[in-house]
């Protein structure tokens, strides 16, 4: 830490606020919601990276470009839905969000406070630092400030909690279920005694439908739907405003899905919780989600309320996700749209548009595969990202029945 | 094969490893062989000796040096082949000729466990898998643990009391008889030695020397043959191919000789590598009970005399002998089986 | 689809209570098991809880049944045979310890009432030898395979948890380590320090854990990028927690199943080395026994015999539990 405050040119370091909660922000003009209230999580021009290593020393020989520009906000109280085709970064957005990986660059903010550790610090007129030299510090706009403490991230772990892909693999399969639900109230909430740990996680198990003598069970005792819930249960330990759900049923039979899904509709209602909603099933967040956020490789492909997605989708690939849903309209089953070939390598993305090796519409755009497309706000809440033709809005034929 | 660079890069990258892990075996090798108690100076002089010439002698093994010089120097010598003398075994005999002479004998033990064991571990581990559960896997499966278990010099004892005591079949000690007089070697394998010369006499009475320890050596490795054979048989034996070429009613028999062993082989290379790497350094016990002069005879009296320079020259060529060998099985590993990668 | 408008119960006590003297237990017992007289409808709930009590034992006992072949029970006998003569040596022994180090005569005697066994070097009954060298052998190999198994898993954890230049590290220590045969490195190390019992324990010690360390770390590196251990990073634990709490328990078995093996493992190559006349001679050991008795061997067989046959026994002991260990874990044996 000596090493960096010498290598750190000194104004900056001597007036390092020690205080986290009091940071300026410069996030200005925050949307807001219909209630006026500020959004619990922004995400700004996140971008993560992975190291891609190969050779004969296994150097770094690329990046995969996993989350490539993503920007939303999550208020209280409502879910957004983060849609897209497997291996488009969605849980790398959850994992960045939670701190699991480092970001390449962007920021994410819960309410005002900055959460996300930059991998760099950028000084003007100065050059870029390695930040993992300088542990202590991070930068802030244009300012360098004592980096995420570690009881920074436990206040954050409390506040924004995720329940993964798979509930078979994330409960550890030798700890009990006590042992499982109570470890963030011990870590997190400070709480040594074991019969007030049971009592909590006791109180937790009902909120979830399950009963006192699952306590003392291991997790392979129980089928696929109650392991969710035992999940479930833990991300609620700490009271969690922001919950991140990924893929929360994929994982599940189609009757246990329905199950979940409510009592996730029920929690939300209860403790006015804000998910992040990660799927592949489009009909899922029909029925739970307030906003989609539709992405391919990397990238948003458009954003906005469900009516906007389903009754107005304006992105080409949008469309291409509706219509490849089971429909029983033999009229409509005529129109669909179907993808041909494969996602390519978000180690190498195409040029352009991302989508545009693939795009049904990309005749009525002459320069796809040249200009990165850019954000067209088409009202409301409802953003796209696609090539405009010259001077005409794009015009959509017979899509807004298909929902 | 569409990894060819891959495996160009494997092979490269694991005598890359092999740099720092040679050092280290060096540096522990030299360490603890110069904590050793011997005083090769006292011990290769005169009775009585001036001062004079301890010092001279001092400098002419190059002990009056710092150890981190003495250490680069050992290193040096150790590639231009000037690995020191004996001191106290055979005073003044260069490590190198004393070396040369013991181990083709520790290497036919070896080789000739290897080749015997391999054969039958093989036989007997596609029999107990094949026959999983019946009488002739628990009897196979039984007398693996059993050699396992057994303490070589122990069964060595017993079959020198048996074979060369009770029936005398086989001579129980040493590596040629009394009366042999052997002609100058010329390769200082005997085997082929003596075919050059045409004694077949003393090769017969080399065998016979050969047999028991050589027969000690095969049992214990068959053992660990037979687990490996038989594990990965049953392996295979479960693999969706198998099922297929069953269902597609292949013999049964062909099925496991076409399909199941051959990739069942794959480990039981490894593990056969392993064992050849482990005898020509572990024939030690063995070639202590049946007193066969070979390379872990002469390193058992180089320590228990704290003769050094010899230690040190016989476990070089242990400890390099056992890196190769286990690189080439890896390599192997890789050829044979494209999953595996560093 | 109501289910999750559960009202919050007020919690029974008796669930909740970790620790209780004894005395309370059993009344508490009494009340559990009682109270369906008691209390209407507390049956229900009760057999429930009960029937998953039996459930869980019955998976213990099935493991405890895999456990159960002849071979496996054999072993546990031979074991228990084996740490019965180490514990009980003075009063198993017919002669003392004093006695069976002392210089009598005749040597190499035949055997006879006196001496079942017959007697060794300086006219030493190799009954008691043989008694006695159980304990030698166990008092050197537990605390030896201890210590191998304690600093293999920690280093093997650190490597595969933390990956990078310390897994390339340790990697490159425990190489070069293995790259001595374990026989041979016990000779020159002894050689080095000289043959003392600590020494000897510190060696086996060190010898064994390089071995533990790879195998930990194998199962280390497949077993962290498992969500449940991403899981427990969310819930806010530390990299040590994580290592020790959440991996360690999922890596352990590979280590229990080698561990009885290698008990053996060393028993054998402690007898080999004192064999070699490089064990700790204020000891009474079953290898340099036979050290002793191989020259006469023609004269005298039972001086070497019967202390290899102990050695044979003890390590056979071990490993039989160690295979029957390795089946009884082993899901996919099972299904074989
Ligand atoms: N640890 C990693 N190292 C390198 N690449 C990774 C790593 N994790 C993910 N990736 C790559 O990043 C991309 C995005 O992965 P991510 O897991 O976020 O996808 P996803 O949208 O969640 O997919 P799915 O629906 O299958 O869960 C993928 O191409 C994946 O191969
Ligand atoms: S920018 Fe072009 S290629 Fe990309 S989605 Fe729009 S129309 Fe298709
Ligand atoms: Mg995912």
């Amino acid at each position: 830490m000596d090493a960096a405050a010498e290598k750190l040119p000194t104004d900056l370091v001597e007036n390092l606020p020690t205080d986290i909660e009091n940071l300026p922000t410069n996030i200005e003009n925050l949307p807001t919601n219909s209630k006026g209230e500020l959004p619990v999580l922004s995400v700004r021009n996140l971008h993560v990276y992975y190291p891609v290593q190969g050779g004969l020393f296994k150097r770094k020989v690329g990046d995969v470009r996993a989350v490539n520009d993503v920007s939303f906000d999550l208020f209280k109280g409502e879910t957004l839905g983060l849609v897209g085709e497997s291996g488009c970064g969605k849980t790398t957005i959850a994992k960045a969000i939670l701190n699991l990986v480092r970001t390449h660059s962007g920021e994410i903010y819960y309410g005002k406070k900055r959460i996300d550790d930059p991998g760099t610090i950028v000084i003007p007129n100065e050059k870029t630092f390695k930040i993992g030299r300088y542990r202590g510090y991070y930068a802030h706009g244009n300012y360098i400030f004592q980096r995420i403490t570690d009881r920074f991230t436990k206040d954050l772990r409390q506040k924004i909690q995720i329940v993964f892909q798979d509930p078979d693999s994330s409960l550890n399969p030798r700890m009990k279920i006590v042992d499982i639900i109570g470890e963030p109230l011990r870590i997190l909430k400070g709480i040594k005694k074991k019969s007030e740990i049971r009592r909590r996680v006791l109180e937790l198990l009902e909120i979830v439908s399950l009963k006192v003598e699952h306590l003392d069970r291991f997790p392979h005792e129980f089928s696929g739907g109650q392991k969710q819930r035992i999940v479930i249960a833990r991300a609620l330990a700490c009271d969690p405003e922001v919950l991140i759900l990924d893929e929360p049923t994929s994982a599940l039979d189609v009757s246990v899905q329905a199950q979940i899904l409510n009592l996730l509709i029920d929690l939300q209602r209860r403790f006015n919780l804000a998910f992040l909603f990660i799927t592949h099933d489009l009909s899922v967040i029909q029925h739970i989600g307030t906003r989609i956020a539709v992405m391919y490789l990397g990238k948003f492909a458009e954003i906005g309320t469900v009516d906007d997605i389903f009754h107005a989708p304006n992105h080409p690939y949008t469309k291409a996700l509706l219509s490849a849903r089971p429909m029983f309209d033999a009229e409509l089953r005529k129109n669909r749209i179907i993808l041909e070939g494969e996602i390519p390598s978000p180690q190498h993305p195409p040029p352009g548009c991302a989508f545009h090796p693939r795009c049904q519409e990309k005749g009525d755009h002459s320069t796809c595969n040249l200009e990165e497309p850019e954000r067209i706000h088409l009202g409301g809440d409802h953003y796209t990202w696609c090539v405009p033709t010259g001077t005409s809005p794009k015009t959509f034929k017979g899509q807004e029945v298909i929902s | 094969m569409v990894n060819k660079m891959g495996l160009i890069q494997y092979i490269f990258r694991r005598l890359l490893v092999l740099i720092p892990v040679m050092l280290g075996v060096l540096a522990i090798t030299f360490i603890l062989t110069r904590l050793m108690p011997g005083d090769p100076v006292a011990a290769l002089l005169p009775h009585n000796p001036t001062p004079e010439m301890i010092a001279a002698k001092q400098h002419e093994l190059g002990l009056d040096q710092p150890m981190i010089v003495q250490f680069f120097k050992y290193f040096g010598d150790l590639f231009t082949g000037n690995w020191g003398v004996s001191f106290a075994i055979y005073p003044n005999a260069p490590v190198w000729d004393l070396i040369q002479e013991v181990f083709p004998r520790t290497l036919d033990l070896a080789l000739l466990a290897v080749l015997f064991s391999s054969i039958i571990g093989i036989k007997t581990g596609k029999i107990s898998a094949v026959h999983r559960n019946k009488s002739q896997d628990t009897f196979f499966r039984g007398s693996a643990l059993m050699g396992v278990a057994i303490p070589i010099f122990w069964m060595g004892l017993i079959l020198q009391f048996v074979f060369a005591h009770i029936f005398p079949i086989f001579p129980g000690s040493g590596y040629r008889a009394a009366t042999a007089d052997d002609p100058t070697p010329i390769t200082y394998f005997r085997v082929i030695d003596f075919i050059i010369y045409g004694r077949w006499d003393l090769l017969w009475d080399y065998i016979l020397h050969l047999a028991l320890p050589a027969f000690c050596l095969t049992f214990i490795t068959i053992a660990s043959i037979t687990r490996q054979t038989r594990s990965s048989m049953l392996e295979v034996l479960q693999l969706d191919y198998i099922r297929t070429a069953r269902a597609k009613g292949c013999a049964e028999n062909v099925v496991i000789k076409k399909h199941a062993l051959k990739n069942a082989l794959i480990p039981t290379i490894t593990v056969i590598g392993m064992n050849f790497a482990g005898l020509l350094g572990g024939a030690v016990l063995t070639e202590f009970t049946f007193n066969f002069y070979g390379m872990g005879m002469l390193l058992i009296m180089a320590i228990g005399q704290s003769d050094y320079f010899l230690v040190s020259g016989i476990i070089f060529v242990i400890t390099i002998l056992f890196v190769i060998i286990n690189l080439v099985v890896d390599i192997i590993y890789g050829i044979v089986d494209p999953r595996i990668r560093y | 689809m109501n289910e999750t408008n559960v009202e919050v119960n007020p919690v029974p006590e008796a669930k909740l209570e970790v620790r209780k003297s004894t005395l309370k237990r059993i009344f508490s017992w009494t009340i559990r098991n009682l109270k369906f007289m008691l209390i209407p409808m507390s049956r229900i709930k009760d057999l429930s809880a009960r029937q998953f009590e039996f459930e869980k034992i019955k998976s213990k006992r099935n493991f405890l049944q895999r456990l159960r072949s002849p071979l496996t029970i054999l072993g546990i006998g031979l074991i228990f045979f084996i740490v019965t003569l180490a514990v009980f040596a003075p009063w198993l022994s017919p002669y003392t310890f004093k006695q069976l180090t002392a210089f009598l005569s005749p040597a190499y005697g035949p055997m006879s009432p006196a001496h079942p066994f017959g007697t060794g070097e300086s006219g030493r009954d190799i009954l008691g030898r043989c008694i006695y060298g159980a304990r030698s052998s166990l008092t050197i190999a537990l605390p030896a395979i201890l210590i191998s198994v304690i600093t293999g898993v920690i280093f093997g954890i650190i490597a595969g948890y933390y990956g990078r230049w310390i897994d390339t590290l340790i990697m490159r220590i425990t190489d070069v380590l293995l790259a001595f045969p374990p026989l041979i490195f016990a000779l020159v190390l002894v050689g080095a320090f000289g043959p003392k019992i600590e020494m000897i324990i510190a060696i086996y010690g060190l010898l064994g854990a390089p071995f533990y360390a790879r195998l930990v770390r194998g199962s280390v590196l497949q077993a962290k990028e498992l969500p449940y251990v991403e899981a427990a990073r969310v819930m806010g634990a530390s990299n040590w927690r994580i290592m020790f709490r959440h991996i360690l328990p999922n890596c352990i078995s590979p280590v229990i199943i080698s561990f009885s093996f290698d008990i053996g493992g060393i028993i054998l190559g402690l007898a080999g080395l004192s064999f070699l006349g490089f064990g700790d001679q204020r000891l009474i050991e079953w290898g340099n026994d036979i050290n002793k008795g191989r020259f006469y061997l023609y004269a005298a067989p039972w001086a070497s015999f019967f202390p290899g046959l102990m050695i044979f026994i003890t390590v056979l002991a071990f490993m039989l539990v160690g295979d029957g260990l390795r089946d009884a874990f082993d899901p996919r044996l099972k299904n074989l």
